[in-house]
């Protein structure tokens, strides 16, 4: 686990491996499922196998797009697989906000709190929606907004998360927007 | 650390070691390197490092736990504890560390496994042997013979970290920057159980803690999934096993028995233990944490508290037959009528009878979670999940 997470670590650190791709403000497809619209533009790249879109860089603000997760599958890929928290089709509500929490924490996070679990739709789907509090593992404070729903017996995830001062309230209207937007293709 | 800071180190470092000798004596209290070694500039890295760690979102600050640690350092290394300081992180890996300017790490992994403090305090004298001889520096000189150590450095680098990810990696990269020889290994067990028996604690419990290790990893079924409990380099875990029990015997002969201090320890974890279960459980090895948790009912504290948390392992599991969530029910219906569980107890509960088709009693858990939790953060999807349920009945 650790050779995998240090190698992330070590490229990230260095900036020049991570490549980003321009999106732009018009409406953008995720994962063939639903689309959203973007609202302003982001730079998108790749980060643990999920799909994420930041402004100023991932450390300082993130919109992470998690998709087609099936039963058994992982969301954040650091390595030891057979040890991280895995996705049950047949988790209820409150365990998917579980398995959320969980995926984060093993990935890094530290003190990650809920908030206000509850249900809320996604497009045209019933999801759930919940507010988060944590810190990162340089001891920032964050905030986090997840939203998501399982379709077809597939996890989908949209979560945003950011630096509590400045950077999580500078982009959080855009990002409700967003969500607002999510249309079921 | 910035990178420019780290190749500046480097290259300090690179030029200071020039004039080193490879001649290394034991660390006296107070000592601290002359500017022109290279051993200063080693504690000038290790100050960066320790400044990255002590702000991180892992450290414990919970005053009488720090306090408790510190404490048995003291205990152990009464000349030397005021020039160390102690960080108590929260991770459930077994791991303590310590760094040559005299900072140590102590998992909650580890505390949470010490079946007692005598247990706990032979694992920081171990350290603290690393630490009193020395054995980083002679580390650090053989790296640089070998020309290896911009490796010794790249892990400091890593350990700066990025966004929320690979805290966890960061501490491991933090506490394998000192892979010791197998010599340093024997030398650190020696002192450690020196300094815990002259202390006054009970000698025969530090092969214990090895040997619990040993039992965490032999409880792993497939052997290419358990990992080594140390590095190759290490002496086996066995052989540790066995030194330190003869230690003990010879140590035993003629002297009144020492302390074990397992209602310390006890006391000085309880408020900790729910939340440090909480993220061992979230390592999903169910065969490696089933031994943790068979250890913490056998030291009978909190029993209830601990019947949770086995039903809680058993829910994570999750198996799609029915054992695993009939084994999560009977380790939650142990707690609830042992009492010190905490209340979400009986929403675990109504999830595994959800989950087992039995909806009436988890409908009735639920609506028991909501009562005594009336506050609770999922309260909204509790109650939708309750509707759900009352329409399909």
């Amino acid at each position: 686990m650790w050779r995998k997470a240090l190698v992330v670590l070590a490229c990230a650190a260095l900036i020049g491996c991570v490549k980003y791709t321009l999106v732009d403000a018009d409406r953008h497809s995720i994962a063939g499922i639903y689309s959203v619209a973007p609202q302003i533009e982001w730079n998108e790249t790749t980060e643990l196998g999920v799909e994420l879109w930041t402004v100023n860089g991932s450390m300082l603000e993130a919109l992470r797009f998690i998709s087609d997760v099936e039963d058994g599958d992982i969301i954040f890929d650091v390595g030891e697989e057979e040890e991280l928290p895995k996705f049950r089709a047949h988790m209820t509500l409150s365990e998917i906000v579980e398995f959320v929490v969980d995926s984060m924490a093993v990935a890094g996070a530290t003190n990650v709190e809920p908030i206000n679990a509850r249900p809320a739709r996604f497009g045209d789907a019933e999801g759930i929606r919940f507010e988060l509090s944590f810190q990162s593992g340089e001891g920032l404070e964050q905030d986090g907004i997840v939203v998501g729903a399982v379709i077809d017996e597939q996890l989908y995830l949209i979560m945003f998360t950011g630096v509590r001062v400045h950077y999580f309230p500078s982009y959080k209207d855009h990002v409700e927007r967003l969500i607002a937007s999510i249309e079921m293709t | 650390m910035r990178l420019p800071t780290i190749a500046l180190l480097c290259a300090t470092l690179a030029l200071s070691v020039a004039c080193a000798t490879s001649d290394v004596v034991d660390l006296q209290p107070g000592e601290r390197p002359a500017l022109e070694t290279d051993e200063a500039g080693l504690w000038m890295y290790m100050e960066e490092v320790e400044h990255n760690l002590s702000t991180s979102g892992s450290i414990v600050k919970a005053p009488a736990l720090n306090q408790y640690v510190r404490g048995i350092v003291c205990r152990l290394a009464p000349d030397h504890c005021p020039n160390m300081r102690i960080y108590v992180v929260q991770t459930p890996h077994f791991n303590a560390s310590m760094a040559p300017n005299g900072y140590m790490q102590v998992w909650t992994g580890l505390i949470l496994r010490a079946q007692n403090e005598a247990q706990l305090a032979y694992v920081l004298g171990h350290e603290i042997g690393h630490f009193l001889r020395r054995h980083s520096l002679q580390l650090w000189r053989d790296a640089r013979a070998k020309s290896d150590f911009l490796a010794f450095f790249t892990l400091g680098a890593a350990a700066a970290g990025v966004g929320y990810v690979g805290n966890l990696a960061q501490l491991a990269a933090l506490a394998s920057i000192f892979v010791f020889s197998r010599e340093n290994e024997r030398e650190a067990d020696d002192v450690g159980f020196r300094l815990m028996a002259k202390a006054g604690y009970d000698p025969f419990e530090a092969p214990k803690i090895w040997q619990a290790l040993i039992e965490e990893r032999d409880a792993v079924e497939d052997e290419d999934e358990a990992p080594p409990i140390f590095f190759a380099t290490h002496p086996t875990t066995e052989e540790r096993v066995a030194t330190l029990q003869r230690l003990a015997e010879q140590f035993a002969v003629g002297r009144a028995a020492g302390v074990r201090r397992q209602a310390e320890i006890l006391a000085a974890t309880a408020p900790h233990r729910p939340a440090w279960l909480r993220g061992l459980l979230r390592i999903r090895n169910f065969e490696r944490n089933s031994v943790v948790i068979a250890h913490l009912l056998e030291n009978a504290a909190n029993v209830g508290e601990i019947h949770f948390f086995q039903g809680e392992m058993h829910r994570l599991r999750g198996d799609k037959d029915k054992e695993d969530s009939e084994s999560a029910a009977a380790a939650y219906d142990k707690a609830i009528s042992l009492g010190g569980a905490p209340s979400e107890v009986h929403r675990s509960l109504g999830q595994v009878y959800w989950r087992m088709g039995q909806s009436a009693k988890a409908r009735e858990a639920f609506e028991r979670y909501l009562s005594a939790e009336p506050d609770a953060h999922d309260r909204a999807m509790i109650e939708a999940q309750i509707a759900r349920m009352r329409k399909g009945s």
